[in-house]
C-alpha cells in the first residue's frame, strides 16, 4: 500500500497563509456564550415567572370548572406571549446547551426533561417575585408600552366573563367588587353555583350575558384566591 | 515535498516519539513542526475515513486539507490534557457534513430518535483480529448499501479503533447511541450474508 502524503500546498498554508487564533479569543468567546447563556436563562425564567403569574391571577384554573363553556374563555386569556417567548427561550437555551456543552453525552429526553422540570421549578419560584405584580398594576394603569400592557393584564376581560370578591348578596343579586369597578351579578333558576353557599368575601368567577354593569348568570365558580385588585398610586 | 523527515525531529528529539498532545502543546506555542508531524501522522487515517463515508468522491483530500486548517486556526482551544485523536475526527466530520450540505447529495437527518433515549451499552472490549476482520471486508464490500448514522460508527470503530467514548465524542450523541447503532449496523451487514461470517 502506497503511504500517501498531506500535499505541500496544505503545509504551504499552514506556514504562511493561516495564523492560529490566540488564547484570548476563546476566552472571549467562552465568556460571551456563558453570559449569553445565562442572560437567555434569565429571560426564560422570568417569562415562565409571568406565565405562571398570570395564570393564577387570571384564575384561569378555575374556567375548566365551567366544561365547555370555560374553553373560549381559558384558550382566549391564555397568557399565549409568555407561554410562546418560554417555549422559544428552552429551545435555544437546549440549543445552546447541546451545541457548547458535553450534555450530548446524555440521552436528549433526560436533558429536554431536565431542563424543563428546572424551568418549571424556576418559573413558579420566580412568579413569587414583587415585579410581577408591579408590572400588572402597571398594566392596569395603561403604564405599560401596548404589547407589554396588553400581555401583562392581570385579570380575565371579556363581555361574557368577571372575577371579583362578592361584597353584598340581596335575595338572588350579588355585588361584585371586579378591578374595573361594581358589578351586580343576578342569579337565575338556570344558573348553575358551586357545591356550595356563596358569602360576602368569597371570590368568584361568573359567566353569563353581561349588559353593562349588570351580569345574568349562566354559572359561577369559586375562583381559588382573592382577586388582585390594582393598587392605585396615593396621587390617585 | 516530503515533510515526514523534517517533522521527524523536533526541539533535537525525535517527534515520532511524542505524543499527540505533547505535539499540539508544543505547536500551540508557535512550533509550525509539531503540527507537520500532526498531519503527517493523521493525513492518511482521515483522508481514509472521508473516503469510506464519500465513496466515489474526488473531494476526500479538499475536506481533510480544510478539517486541518480549521484545526491549526483554533489549536489553541485545544485542552491537551484531552485526547488529540477524538478532536480531529470532531473536526473532519463536522467539515464532512458541512462539505455534504453544501452538495446535497445525502439528506440529514434533522431528527434523530436515538439520541432521545438511553440506550445499554454493550461491553466496548478489543475485539479479535478474526472479527474486526471479516467485519471490515464485508463493511467494505456494504459500504453503499449501510444507512449513513450506521457506517460511520462502524467506520470509527472497525477502520479508525477509536473506543465508544471517542466515537460518542466525535459524533456528539451519547454513548449508549453509539452502541445501539454499531450493534444495529452489524445486524444489517448480516443480513446482507449467507453465513455467519460476522
Amino acid at each position: 500500500m502506497i503511504e500517501e502524503q498531506p500535499p505541500s500546498s496544505l503545509l504551504d498554508k499552514l506556514q504562511h497563509a493561516v495564523k492560529m487564533r490566540p488564547r484570548w479569543y476563546f476566552w472571549l468567546r467562552t465568556v460571551g456564550i456563558a453570559l449569553g447563556t445565562a442572560a437567555l436563562a434569565v429571560v426564560m425564567v422570568f417569562a415562565i415567572g409571568a406565565l405562571f403569574f398570570l395564570w393564577r391571577s387570571r384564575e384561569l384554573g378555575v374556567l375548566p370548572g365551567f366544561g365547555f363553556r370555560g374553553v373560549p374563555f381559558l384558550l382566549g386569556n391564555f397568557p399565549w406571549d409568555a407561554a410562546i417567548l418560554s417555549f422559544l427561550g428552552l429551545v435555544v437555551l437546549l440549543m445552546l446547551l447541546r451545541r457548547f456543552t458535553p450534555s450530548y453525552r446524555w440521552p436528549m429526553l433526560f436533558v429536554v426533561a431536565l431542563a424543563v422540570i428546572g424551568a418549571t421549578f424556576f418559573g413558579a419560584w420566580a412568579s413569587r417575585a414583587p415585579i410581577h405584580g408591579i408590572l400588572a398594576n402597571r398594566a392596569l394603569r395603561g403604564e405599560l408600552p401596548h404589547f407589554f400592557g396588553r400581555a401583562y393584564r392581570p385579570f380575565l376581560e371579556n363581555d361574557r366573563v368577571v372575577v371579583g370578591e362578592i361584597t353584598k348578596i340581596k335575595g338572588d343579586t350579588y355585588t361584585l367588587e371586579t378591578p374595573g369597578g361594581d358589578v351586580t351579578v343576578k342569579v337565575t333558576d338556570d344558573t348553575r353555583l358551586p357545591p356550595f353557599s356563596l358569602t360576602t368575601g368569597t371570590a368568584v368567577v361568573v359567566i353569563g350575558e353581561r349588559k353593562g354593569d349588570r351580569i345574568e348568570a349562566e354559572a359561577i365558580r369559586a375562583a381559588h384566591r382573592r382577586m388582585m385588585m390594582p393598587q392605585r398610586r396615593h396621587e390617585d | 515535498m516530503d515533510p515526514a523527515p523534517v517533522a521527524s525531529f523536533v526541539n533535537g528529539t525525535d517527534s515520532r516519539a511524542k505524543t499527540d498532545e505533547q505535539l499540539v502543546e508544543e505547536a500551540q506555542t508557535g512550533d509550525q513542526l509539531s503540527y507537520t508531524t500532526l498531519v503527517n501522522r493523521y493525513w492518511q487515517r482521515l483522508v481514509g475515513y472521508v473516503r469510506k463515508l464519500l465513496p466515489g468522491s474526488s473531494d476526500a483530500e479538499d475536506i481533510v486539507q480544510e478539517a486541518f486548517v480549521k484545526a491549526y486556526v483554533n489549536l489553541r482551544s485545544f485542552n491537551p490534557d484531552r485526547r488529540f485523536s477524538p478532536w480531529i475526527y470532531r473536526i473532519t466530520h463536522n467539515t464532512l457534513v458541512d462539505h455534504v450540505k453544501t452538495l446535497k447529495r445525502q439528506p440529514l437527518p434533522f431528527f434523530d430518535p436515538d439520541v432521545l433515549f438511553p440506550h445499554p451499552v454493550a461491553p466496548d472490549n478489543p475485539h479479535e483480529e478474526v472479527e474486526i476482520a471479516s467485519v471490515r471486508k464485508v463493511l467494505g464490500e456494504h459500504f453503499n448499501e449501510l444507512d449513513p448514522r450506521y457506517r460511520e460508527p462502524l467506520i470509527l470503530r472497525y477502520y479508525e479503533h477509536l473506543s465508544y467514548r471517542d466515537i460518542a465524542e466525535v459524533l456528539r450523541i451519547p454513548i449508549g447511541t453509539v452502541s445501539i447503532r454499531i450493534k444495529r449496523g452489524l445486524e444489517k451487514l448480516r443480513e446482507r450474508l449467507p453465513n455467519d461470517l460476522i
